[in-house]
Formats: C-alpha cells, sequence, structure tokens
C-alpha cells in the first residue's frame, strides 16, 4: 500500500514516521534495496539520498508503506502508517474478587458506540439487567429504577462524590459526558459494606485515567449539545484535562410562547493529575447546569385569555464540585482517597406567586483501602462521610405552585419555610475476605451514623463466591440497608424532621458461567424486603408505607472482542409492591418483563453497526375514574382509580446505528447516523386526559427518529 | 429553529369535545346563596344535550368536608334536600349535589362560605369585519379581535363571529362560556369570548383547520366564577335566519306572530326551539296586569313574568308547563 506522503527535494533525507490518524512518533524500519535502518523512538531517520530511491517503511502492528523519492530534498519526508488490527482480545469481565455480587461494568467503547445511546454513560445504565425499560421521552424517560427500587433510592458516584443530580432539562444528557468516562459500574442490589444510605442501586462513575502521551482532543456535534474536551501532558508527571458542552438551540432559535427563556444545559470539568492508573492524584472541578424560562402549564390546552394570563416560572439548578483525589494500585494493594466540596443550588420562581431557594454546602470524603494476602485472605475498609449544610426558603406558595412541583417540590408541597440544616452523616465499613478450595467468604459490617437520627445503623453483609471450575462460578450474598430521607424533606412544615429510616434486608444469588473462554452466561434471582418505605405524591407530604418487596430473576449473555465487537443481552422477570399491611400496590417501577439485545461490531476499523432492541413490560400508573365538577372554580377534580392499578401497553425500541470514521494524518472524525424506531402500539409516552377526566388518550412520541452526529478526534 | 426533540415530536391525541361544548347530561353551573343559616344552591343542568327537559332528574344534596369526596357518596344516599332549588340548612362549608337521570349520574361540589348568587346579563353580538371565509392566522390573535367592533345581534351568517359578554359581574371575576351546537370558542378577555359557527382550529398562530357551520340554533351559558359571587346567564343566537319567534331575557320562543313588549301567551311545546317552547294566542297585556309563577309547576320560581331558563335550572319541566297562560316580556 502507499501511504500518504509529502515529497521533498534535499540530498540529505530526514524521514520520520508517525501513525495515521493520531501522528504519534512510530520506532519503525526503512529500507532502500537490500539495506535497512532504524528510526528513533521519535520516528526520525537521516539518510543521505543522490539518487532516485524506492523506500520501503515497515513498523510492527503497522501496514507496510513505499515510496519513491527523488533528489534534491529541501523538506523532511513525513511517512503515516495506519494501525493494522491487532490480535482479538477476548474480554471476559467475570469472577472478580469483590463482594458485589450483582454487578455490571461499562466502558467508554460501550458508551460510544451503544446505538440510542446518544454517547451518554448514564443512559447506557438503561441497557443493563435489572433496570427498567423507560419510554423515550416520556416524562421518566431518564428515571433509573433498578430491581423494583425507586429513583430516590439508589445513589450515583462520580470518582468517590456523590453526584447532586444526573440529568440535564427534558432528562436528554447526563451531567457529566461519556469522553470522561473510564468506566462505570452498576451495583444492582445486594453490595457490599463499602457503600451506604441506598436501600437500592449503585452507579459508581470513575473517570479516566491513563495519562496522555501528547495533546489530544474530541470534539463533537449533534442535534441539540457540542461540546469537546482536551488532554494534555505537562511536565514529566502531571497532564491535565478540560472538557465542555453545551446545548446550542438558544442560540439559533430564540424562544417560544412556552419556553419564553429557550432551555439551556451545560457541564465542564477540569482534572490535573499526577501519575497514572497505578499511582496518582488529581485535583478536580466539574459542574453542571440548568435554565430556562417557562409558561407554567401547557398553553396549547388553556383558552387565548388563560395562555395570556399563565404565571411564569423560571428555573435554574446547578452545582459545583471541586476537590482532590488520591489513589493507588499495586495490585494486592490498592484504593483510593477523595475529598470534595460540593455547592448544590435550585431555584424556582413562579411569577403568579412563590418561590423555592435552595442551597447546599457539603463536604464529602471516603476513604476505600483493599489489601490482599494470598488468594483468599485479605481486607477492605474505609469511611465515608458527608457533611452539608441545606438552605431552604419557600415563599408565599400560590396558584400554579402544583404545576411546578416536579421541579421545585418544596414549593409544590405549598408551605411556607425559611430554614438551615446542618447534617452529618456516613458510615465506616470493614470487609474480611477469607477462604479456601476456591471458595472465597467475606463477611462484612457497616455502621451508618446520620445526625438526623439519634440511632446509628449497623448493616452486617457477607457475601460469598464458589469457584467450581476455571469456568464456573456461584455467587450469593445477603445483608442489610438503611436509607435516611434527604435533607429538604427533614425540614419542619414542609417535611418533617421525624421521618423514620428506611431499611431492608436483601439477598441475591447466581451462577455464572463462561464458554468456550469467549462467552459469559449468568442467571442471578433476588429478593428485598423493605420496611417504611417513603413514596412522594406530586404536590404532598411524602407518605411512608409499611413496606415493600421487590424480587426477580435475570439471565444475561456477554460477548466481547475489545475494539472489534460486543454483544450482550438479558432477559429478565421481576416483580415489586409497596403498602400498609394487606393493602399492597404494584410500586412504581414494577416492570414483570424485561428483555434487551445489544450488538455492536467494528467490520473495519473504519466501520462500526449496531444495534439494539428493548422490550418492557408497561409501567404501571393510576387511572383516573371520572371526575367531580367544582362549581366555584369551573373545573373538575379527578377521581383517582387503584394506585397504579393501570399499566402502559408493551414498549419496544430498536436503535440502529452506522458510524464512519475518516482517518488524516493527526486527526480522525466519526460520523454517525442512527435510526430509532418505536411500534406505534409501544408510540405512547404518558396519558392525557379531556377536561372533564371522562376519556382517556395518550400522548404519543415519534415512531421513526433518524439522528445524526460528528466527532472529532486528534 | 427546532426546537428540542421531545416538545418537536410529541402530540396528543385531539379528545372529541371540550368544556366549551354543551353536549349530553351535563352539569353545567352551580352556585348557591349562603346566609349563614340557609344556603339556597341553583343548578344550571343540560339534559340529553338540551337545556329543557320533560323528564325530573333526581337531584339529592350533601355536605362533605374534603373535596372530591362526594365520589364516595352512593348515589341515593340519604341526603340533606333533594330537587333542584332546595333550602338547605347550613351544616358545612362545602356542598354536594348528584344528580341521576335514566342514563347519568352525576356529581358537582361547591364551597359556600360567604357565597352568594350574581346574577349577570349576557348579551350577544355580531363581530364586525371577521368571517372564516379569507381569514388569516394574525386575524385570530387577541390583539387584532380586541381591537374589532361588534354590534349587538341575535343571529350571525355561517362562517361569522359572535361575540358574547357577561355584564355585571363582581370585580374578581371572569367568565366562562359554553354553548351548544356546533362552533368553536376564542376568549376575549375576562368578561367576553368569541365565537364561530364552525371549527376553528389554530396551532401556533396558523390555522389548521377550518369549516363552515350550518344553520341552527345554539344556546350560550356564560358563568361568571368569582372568590364570593358566582352566577350563570343563558342566551340563543341562530345562525342564520331565525324563524319568527320572541326574544324573551335573552332566551328565544318561536311564535306565529312578530310581538314586543308586555304580552300573554300560551306556552306549547317545540322541540326545535332551542327552549323548547312556543308561544300561541299572543296578546298584548294590559299595564295594570300582573302574573305570578305559583299556577307553574315549578320548585322555587318567581318574578313578574316568565323565565324561560327556569327550565335550564331544571325548576320546571317542559311538559309540566305546556298549556299554562304565562305573561313575557317580548325584546327585540
Amino acid at each position: 500500500m502507499i501511504a500518504l506522503l509529502s515529497l521533498a527535494w534535499a540530498a540529505d533525507l530526514e524521514v520520520r514516521v508517525m501513525e495515521m490518524g493520531t501522528g504519534n512518533a512510530i520506532g519503525a524500519t526503512v529500507e532502500i534495496g537490500d539495506h535497512s535502518w532504524t528510526t528513533g523512538r521519535d520516528g526520525r531517520l537521516s539518510l543521505d539520498i543522490t539518487e532516485p530511491v524506492h523506500l520501503v517503511v515497515s513498523a510492527p502492528g503497522f501496514r507496510t508503506a513505499e515510496v519513491e523519492v527523488t533528489p534534491p530534498i529541501d523538506k523532511p519526508l513525513r511517512v503515516f502508517l495506519p494501525r493494522t488490527r491487532g490480535p482479538l482480545v477476548v474480554v471476559v469481565e467475570a469472577f472478580r474478587k469483590t463482594p458485589d455480587v450483582s454487578r455490571h461494568v461499562v466502558d467508554a467503547e460501550m458508551a460510544y458506540e451503544t446505538p440510542g445511546n446518544l454517547e451518554d454513560a448514564v443512559r447506557l445504565v438503561q441497557s443493563l439487567p435489572g433496570v427498567a425499560v423507560q419510554r423515550e421521552y416520556s416524562p421518566s424517560a431518564g428515571t433509573l429504577t433498578i430491581r423494583g427500587s425507586a429513583p430516590h433510592d439508589s445513589r450515583y458516584y462520580l470518582d468517590g462524590i456523590e453526584v447532586p443530580y444526573l440529568y440535564h432539562f427534558n432528562q436528554y444528557a447526563s451531567v457529566f459526558p461519556a469522553s470522561q468516562l473510564g468506566q462505570l459500574e452498576l451495583y444492582s442490589s445486594t453490595f457490599g459494606a463499602k457503600y451506604g444510605d441506598s436501600v437500592g442501586a449503585i452507579v459508581e462513575a470513575e473517570t479516566a485515567r491513563d495519562r496522555p502521551d501528547r495533546v489530544e482532543g474530541t470534539a463533537f456535534l449533534n442535534f441539540v449539545i457540542a461540546g469537546g474536551q482536551i488532554r494534555a501532558p505537562v511536565g514529566k508527571n502531571w497532564w491535565v484535562a478540560a472538557s465542555g458542552r453545551r446545548s446550542y438551540q438558544d442560540l439559533v432559535g430564540g424562544g417560544s410562547s412556552q419556553y419564553t427563556v429557550w432551555p439551556v444545559f451545560s457541564d465542564f470539568s477540569l482534572r490535573a493529575e499526577h501519575g497514572d492508573e497505578r499511582r496518582g492524584t488529581g485535583f478536580f472541578f466539574w459542574g453542571a447546569a440548568d435554565r430556562y424560562d417557562r409558561a407554567v402549564g401547557e398553553l396549547d390546552v388553556l383558552d387565548p385569555v388563560e395562555a395570556e394570563q399563565s404565571p411564569q416560572f423560571r428555573y435554574r439548578r446547578s452545582f459545583r464540585v471541586g476537590g482532590v483525589r488520591h489513589h493507588w494500585n499495586s495490585g494486592d494493594d490498592w484504593g483510593r482517597l477523595v475529598v470534595g466540596v460540593v455547592d448544590d443550588r435550585l431555584s424556582g420562581i413562579l411569577s403568579s406567586n412563590g418561590s423555592q431557594e435552595q442551597a447546599t454546602l457539603s463536604l464529602s470524603s471516603r476513604l476505600d483501602a483493599s489489601r490482599r494476602f494470598g488468594t483468599y485472605s485479605g481486607y477492605d475498609l474505609g469511611y465515608e462521610l458527608r457533611a452539608e449544610q441545606t438552605d431552604l426558603a419557600v415563599t408565599e406558595p400560590g396558584f400554579g405552585r402544583i404545576l411546578v412541583a416536579e421541579e421545585a417540590p418544596a414549593l409544590g408541597r405549598g408551605v411556607a419555610v425559611d430554614d438551615r440544616i446542618s447534617r452529618t452523616q456516613g458510615g465506616l465499613y470493614a470487609t474480611l475476605h477469607t477462604g479456601f478450595n476456591g471458595v472465597r467468604i467475606m463477611p462484612s459490617m457497616r455502621l451508618g451514623f446520620d445526625s438526623s437520627t439519634t440511632q446509628a445503623t449497623l448493616q452486617p453483609r457477607i457475601a460469598a463466591r464458589w469457584r467450581l471450575t476455571d469456568s464456573t462460578e456461584l455467587r450469593a450474598a445477603t445483608g442489610r440497608y438503611a436509607q435516611r430521607p434527604p435533607t429538604t424533606l427533614l425540614f419542619p412544615g414542609t417535611g418533617n424532621p421525624l421521618y423514620p429510616t428506611t431499611t431492608s434486608w436483601q439477598v441475591a444469588g447466581g451462577i455464572e458461567q463462561t464458554l468456550a473462554g469467549r462467552l459469559t452466561l449468568n442467571i442471578e434471582g433476588y429478593r428485598k424486603w423493605l420496611s417504611d418505605v417513603m413514596v412522594f405524591p406530586i404536590g404532598e407530604p411524602p407518605q411512608v408505607l409499611d413496606s415493600g418487596d421487590a424480587y426477580g430473576v435475570e439471565l444475561t449473555w456477554r460477548y466481547r472482542i475489545r475494539e472489534v465487537m460486543f454483544l450482550h443481552g438479558w432477559a429478565a422477570w421481576a416483580r415489586s409492591t409497596v403498602g400498609r399491611g394487606e393493602l399492597r400496590r404494584w410500586s412504581d417501577g414494577d416492570q414483570p418483563v424485561n428483555i434487551g439485545l445489544v450488538a455492536s461490531w467494528d467490520p473495519t476499523q473504519k466501520l462500526n453497526i449496531g444495534a439494539r432492541y428493548r422490550l418492557g413490560s408497561g409501567l404501571p400508573y393510576t387511572p383516573l375514574q371520572g371526575s367531580v365538577y367544582d362549581g366555584g372554580t369551573d373545573g373538575w377534580i379527578a377521581t383517582p382509580g387503584l394506585d397504579n392499578g393501570a399499566r402502559l401497553p408493551l414498549y419496544q425500541k430498536l436503535d440502529l446505528r452506522v458510524a464512519w470514521t475518516f482517518r488524516f494524518n493527526r486527526w480522525k472524525l466519526t460520523t454517525s447516523a442512527e435510526l430509532w424506531f418505536v411500534p406505534k402500539s409501544s408510540a405512547q409516552l404518558y396519558p392525557a386526559w379531556n377536561y372533564d377526566y371522562s376519556e382517556q388518550g395518550w400522548v404519543r412520541g415519534p415512531t421513526l427518529l433518524p439522528l445524526l452526529g460528528m466527532r472529532a478526534k486528534f | 429553529m427546532w426546537p428540542l426533540l421531545a416538545i418537536l415530536f410529541a402530540c396528543q391525541e385531539p379528545f372529541g369535545a371540550d368544556r366549551h361544548d354543551l353536549i349530553g347530561t351535563r352539569i353545567a353551573a352551580l352556585t348557591a346563596d349562603d346566609d349563614g343559616a340557609v344556603v339556597r344552591p341553583t343548578i344550571a343542568l343540560l339534559i340529553k344535550g338540551r337545556p329543557w327537559s320533560n323528564t325530573a332528574a333526581e337531584v339529592d344534596w350533601y355536605w362533605i368536608e374534603e373535596p372530591g369526596q362526594s365520589a364516595d357518596i352512593e348515589p341515593g344516599a340519604p341526603s340533606i334536600g333533594q330537587g333542584p332549588a332546595p333550602e338547605l340548612p347550613r351544616q358545612g362549608s362545602r356542598l354536594a349535589v348528584i344528580v341521576r337521570t335514566d342514563d347519568s349520574t352525576l356529581r358537582a361540589e361547591l364551597d359556600v362560605d360567604g357565597r352568594s348568587v350574581s346574577r349577570p346579563a349576557l348579551q350577544t353580538a355580531r363581530v364586525d369585519g371577521l368571517d372564516l371565509e379569507g381569514l388569516e392566522g394574525p386575524q385570530m390573535e387577541l390583539e387584532a379581535r380586541r381591537a374589532l367592533e361588534s354590534t349587538p345581534s341575535h343571529q350571525v351568517a355561517p362562517g361569522e363571529f359572535a361575540r358574547f359578554q357577561l355584564v355585571g359581574m363582581d370585580g374578581d371575576s371572569r367568565a366562562r362560556f359554553m354553548a351548544t351546537g356546533d362552533g368553536t370558542f376564542f376568549e376575549l378577555d375576562l368578561e367576553s369570548a368569541d365565537w364561530v359557527a364552525g371549527t376553528l382550529i389554530l396551532d401556533d398562530g396558523e390555522i389548521e383547520e377550518l369549516s363552515v357551520g350550518s344553520n341552527g340554533p345554539i344556546t350560550v351559558i356564560g358563568l361568571e366564577i368569582g372568590e364570593s359571587h358566582s352566577g350563570f346567564a343563558a342566551a340563543d343566537l341562530f345562525v342564520g335566519e331565525p324563524p319568527i319567534g320572541a326574544w324573551v331575557a335573552g332566551r328565544f320562543l318561536s311564535a306565529e306572530q312578530p310581538s314586543t313588549g308586555r304580552m300573554w301567551a300560551l306556552l306549547a311545546p317545540d322541540d326545535l326551539s332551542p327552549t323548547g317552547l312556543r308561544l300561541r294566542d299572543l296578546l298584548p297585556a294590559e299595564p295594570e296586569d300582573t302574573w305570578n309563577p305559583s299556577g307553574l309547576a315549578c320548585e322555587g320560581v318567581s318574578g313578574a313574568s316568565f323565565d324561560p331558563s327556569w327550565l335550564l335550572q331544571h325548576r320546571c319541566l317542559r311538559n309540566d308547563i305546556v298549556g299554562q297562560r304565562v305573561l313575557v316580556e317580548v325584546r327585540p
């Protein structure tokens, strides 16, 4: 193959050999006839050329290039070699030694190449087993309901710091980009003692920590958001990274009658790192912001005078996190220490009357240290600490507050408050590792404490793994879990400082089998029993229900060859209920059937094709059984039916993706096209009723949606 | 420019009727006079799409504690009062009514604390210079319509716009309108609304659907909704030329000959009339002639002349008053 060249005329020929698409220097061999020379590690070589020659340039892992050179030459000869496909690496993501028996891992490659994902790390979690399938662009599109738990039951961490909120406006994009992601782990239930204050699931994301050899970056653009990131080495052991994303439709489209200030969302991150994946210290500063002004109520359904008089709602939400992290990993000794400050703010102002101003400043710290002595023995220990101060002011809640209750919940509850709560919470944990003959047993204890209650919680847990053969492992775990209410619900008046602690006993067990060293199969069952379950009706005070329970079985399979293909799927059956005594109802996340299949393949280095299919039972909702006319307001008071007594129709979605990468000398451009298909029978987003609630219809989303995107990487 | 994808592509299926449409059997209004010891409610009831009926609905009244609680009351449960115009001892602050007909059970509620019944007047007019023919979207914007004048009228041609105004409301009240027939409302301000005989659907200021309606009568009800005052008034309007008849308190009764002023008449049935009534044997009344409704088979009515809206309030059943001689005030 003839590579791209820049030909020059000079007697002394300077050759520089670099990788196509990145410009990285390559140590290569240059042959002229029977003679050969080797470049330095910087890819450079000087030759004395007096007559036309035929050069053959080669390097391991790269395609050979041939070039004709005729003197005189007065410029360096740059030779770009494309990389050949390396040995196929089959990834078997199994047989970890942690006490988290229900664990799934996704990385940047999966985030970028899973169809329908919009390159979003958190949305990718929705393609994992145990996570309820949500209807795209419905009000719950970005909600993570995991093994029947409510979204507020789960915790979300980035590099050990809890993320104040996960999604930007309308749940279009999560608050941290996949370009920053090293890997993301989902612990669906029955996780180890390392995590606490959660009866649901844990999502732990970790930023990439590999040190760049040179300045590199990406830029991307799709219909809604644009952004980029850059990473660069600084000095011998330091490197820095910065990223930023912003929606841009407000810059080109202006407002509308419904959104008088068009939604704008953005996020950023700045990092300075010393070291590498084995040992390093990092300073970080990241954050996100969302803002818009909108008319309260839907103007399309109001009469012209009501629409003209509709109050305005001004929404501002943002957070900033700054801190330092130190990590180490020497094979049998690893861990991290993180200290961070989080500033989280929410402002919601109703023009008709009422506002909610909320600010939380918190200091978070955690230490996770692990050591192994031999095959079975070792320990994990650490702490988690969070000290916060939350100021909440709700003034004059008036007309329209119910209509903004999802964005400003305290305002929606309609109780004025102006108060401050200081709170300290956290936990200490320790896990012992012991075992013999392929059996690993990991008892652990977590001591949880919270200044909002006088009682500390002891949370014993135990996990076991039994390696039956090199390709078969049994796993089981059980334990106690506890969760306190969020601080904003502990304010007297709008909340209740005496809300109880939600507790849960959980058990999970399964078997994992690897076939022919390539295909991984896993079947797992789980059960959760909960007490003092909190539910949050819109516009009303939270309620405490006696109990909840969730159970299910998940079958998953995975096959992956890194940078070539990945194929994974799942089929799950699960049920979850909440209630008081004998009065039970399906929980909001009850989804009896959940099936998915994801496939992505790079047939060449330039082409990626993929497909994702998901099917989920319709989630429950509360139907309405007519209404009562209110003569004082000329309105209708809906009569609700049985709590969660109806279900949305079955949901199916097929995402198809094709991406082509153009490789240039020093950069590459990936263009992608996706097609989202939702059959008409599944296109319902949420129910809607007529004026007197005597008829129910549906708000429907698109059945076919093409999407385009571009990503440049240098 | 395209908005965010969810806003662009989500769409709601249209429903057949909205709150402006007086169809089927419906409680169109509920108000009450509260003097602290006794509450006197008034109801506006549409039976099978008509503001009159030959068959009495069963109307039961209850006191409740919380909004929506009437949904838990079984139809036919013992009540504190029956009928369309009772006098109820004050035993609470929220009143509920259950209305049962042969094909419907309806519920309504009202906070009665300090409430009084207002008696606004409903005026009808024709909007000058607005017609479906040649209509463009910008003409329907609020400011454009507010700039248009109107001429008092009981009729509009097909495609023309009518304007309804509720006058005599309390300062903090607003008006709500609804009508029988085939038309589309466009509110104008807190006390008036435009209406067109036909279908007109706008989307973001652009005309999406437009069709001219058919000739015939409609009955309009205007509600006054206020913190402490509420009331309603009814009026009839004709699309096209009305037949010969008489306008009594804004309502139309067909007749054999035109008339005006105080008239004696016999009530006769007329299913095609918006009031269900026809006037026969019209004779001018003498200045000294008086009348009272005590001879009518109606509940809780009073006044010096017959009011066709007593049938809308279900105080009178049409066939019970047919053949009765009444005094009417006929206004042009």
